[in-house]
């Protein structure tokens, strides 16, 4: 098992995976969703990467060859879009603490169970 | 080569530390820090418009909107558990004699009252953490430890132990402390459940609305004052809380809140 | 991490399952893929183009549909902020951090160059890696500087709130119209307006410097709108 790109990330998906299931805060899964994206884009870009290629950059030298700029772009938007659906995501955290008083996340479900019954 | 293997073995390390630390701040430091790191990464992988954008936004973006959404300085945070009577939810609102305190001190001293319920054991902890500032809602002065300062008692309490049928938990005799939330005991009680536990004399008032039959109830030798806890690191903040609650006796407004609370 | 006695289970049985399932992907994850991908043609789009940025040439030119949805995606993210965060929670005035000559005067110095930067990224998106995206979010950055360091009202009165919707809807606007004009005139796939000049200078790049500039200023707007109404709603900075 050689430590590339693609291990790494597969690594990275399984502790946000234990982290969002395993810490009751909201912030904290928050932040461990945002590291399931992250690796995910981690391994895209490292699918086919050789770091001994150039960057996507053409010069008019000669030089190795270029790695595949596809992933690249994809990835670019991934990240913007991953920046603003956090946003309004913490829009709705903030709006949750501020009514429930907690962020622990099981007593606001309980909370929430609460008042569907009453 | 040997640098790309070297972040990459770092990356994993980085992950796991920021997802376990104990505090929200620590967390979103750690993950500003991961997400450097990650841009270096992409550097040495040779995708700098990829490294350019995930430092511009994971780096600096996201961990500033995090710091942002988080509230902290300029109030008093309060970190309690749940006791009918002293602090509780009710609806929307939230009522009790320790709120009224609380709410009386935070006016008087300009500051911005924010509440948190934390389960009981954890109250503690998060004031000696650095988390919240006050610890409410039944602490006792007998637990607050070194790194707080507990404020004058405004109201006697006693201790109970109430012992549940078929308690097949640990050997141990003597009831435990309350842990979780209060309101997993009520429950308990209700479904006539297992129970073992040590209670304060609000919270044994509250539970013995519902039937304790089944239950062994003894109350436990001692005397005890219901307290705030507050951290040693806000000095100020506890002499104004004895300030007030000098004042508060003095003028006779104590006994009237806590005639309203308890008759 | 907190546990309370009946949820004592959870931990061991979170971390087998995790783990069966990263050692599944582990597994069956195919490296090689379908096969070496094809990197002469992404190539030609940048000769085609004249730029010399070929990830900005893919995403800016031949994968413009991409791009444009994901400008939209940002924007109605920035609308979603704005809704949620309404005038009732917000607070009247914000508070400060106190007046600490540091902070001034590192602010007076790094305040132009984060801007510059930010503005450079943009502008010299297609002959080096940048591009709208991080030029903008660069100077989103600078401006939360300038709202620590000079206040958030004082910033905030600069750029009024009002005023910054109407730009921001009239670039995503411009930014569709250009895009529909590229295909209505028939040069299939989306592909510029401008020629190309020559590559390495910065007049080239066909069309991809107008993108770039259009989306950097919207991702600049659409990120000190957000932080603002996050410190409004904060009440401080």
């Amino acid at each position: 098992m050689e430590i590339n790109g693609v291990t790494v990330s597969i690594l990275l998906f399984g502790i946000a995976l234990l982290g969002l299931i395993l810490r009751r805060d909201l912030v904290v899964k928050l932040l461990a969703l945002g590291l399931i994206n992250s690796s995910t884009i981690l391994c895209l870009v490292s699918l086919h990467a050789r770091p001994d290629g150039a960057a996507p950059i053409l010069q008019t030298p000669s030089g190795p060859e270029i790695v595949d700029p596809l992933p690249h772009a994809m990835v670019l938007s991934a990240i913007v879009i991953n920046f603003a659906i956090l946003a309004l995501a913490l829009v709705f955290v903030m709006l949750l603490v501020e009514r429930y008083h907690t962020t622990d996340s099981q007593r606001i479900e309980r909370e929430t169970s609460e008042e569907e019954r009453s | 080569m040997i640098g790309l293997t070297i972040l990459l073995v770092l990356l994993p390390v980085l992950a796991a530390a920021a997802l376990t630390q104990r505090r929200r701040s620590s967390a979103i430091i750690a993950m500003g820090l991961f997400s450097f790191t990650l841009a270096g990464t992409y550097f040495l992988l040779q995708a700098p418009d990829v490294a350019i954008t995930e430092s511009a936004i994971g780096a600096a973006l996201v961990t500033s909107i995090y710091v942002l959404a988080i509230r902290k300085t300029g109030r008093i945070t309060v970190v309690a558990s749940e006791a009918p009577g002293l602090l509780q939810r009710e609806a929307d609102r939230i009522t009790g004699l320790e709120w009224e305190i609380l709410e009386r001190v935070a006016r008087t001293a300009g500051l911005d009252l924010s509440l948190n319920f934390a389960p009981n054991e954890d109250v503690i902890d998060a004031v000696r953490r650095g988390d919240a500032d006050v610890a409410a809602g039944g602490v006792l002065s007998a637990d607050c430890g070194d790194g707080i300062l507990g404020t004058g008692p405004h109201l006697p309490t006693a201790r109970y132990a109430v012992r549940g049928p078929r308690w097949a938990g640990p050997s141990d005799p003597r009831a435990g402390p309350l842990r979780g939330y209060f309101s997993d005991i009520v429950e308990t009680v209700r479904s006539r459940g297992p129970l073992c536990v040590v209670l304060d004399l609000a919270r044994f008032l509250a539970l013995s609305r519902y039937d304790l039959s089944a239950y062994d109830v003894e109350q436990l030798e001692g005397s005890h004052g219901y307290t705030f806890g507050v951290s040693a690191a806000r000095e100020d903040l506890h002499r104004h809380f004895a300030e007030e609650l000098a004042r508060m006796r003095e003028s006779g407004e104590l006994d009237r809140m806590i005639a309203r609370y308890f008759p | 991490m907190t546990r309370s006695a009946s949820r004592i289970r959870l931990l061991p049985a979170a971390i087998l399952l995790v783990g069966a399932f990263c050692a599944a992907l582990w597994l069956t994850f195919d490296y090689a893929g379908p096969g070496e991908p094809d990197i002469a043609r992404w190539i030609d789009t940048a000769h085609t183009t004249g730029s010399i940025n070929v990830v900005s040439a893919i995403y800016l030119n031949a994968r413009l549909f991409d791009t444009l949805l994901e400008v939209l995606v940002f924007s109605v993210a920035v609308l979603g902020v704005r809704f949620y965060l309404d005038e009732r929670g917000r607070r009247e005035s914000v508070e400060s951090i106190p007046e600490s000559h540091v902070l001034r005067l590192s602010s007076d110095l790094l305040l132009p160059l984060i801007l510059l930067l930010g503005i450079y990224l943009t502008v010299y998106g297609h002959l080096s890696p940048g591009g709208g995206f991080s030029g903008g979010a660069a100077a989103g950055t600078g401006l939360l500087l300038a709202a620590i360091a000079l206040g958030a009202d004082s910033v905030a009165q600069r750029f009024h709130e009002s005023i910054l919707e109407r730009v921001e809807w009239a670039i995503l606007l411009c930014v569709f119209f250009l895009a529909g004009i590229s295909a209505a005139l028939g040069r299939t796939p989306l592909t510029d307006l401008l020629p190309p000049g020559t590559p390495g200078r910065l007049a080239s790049g066909g069309s991809i410097l107008l993108y770039n500039i259009l989306i950097g200023a919207k991702v600049f707007i659409g990120t000190w709108v957000m932080i603002h109404h996050f410190i409004q709603h904060r009440g401080e900075i």
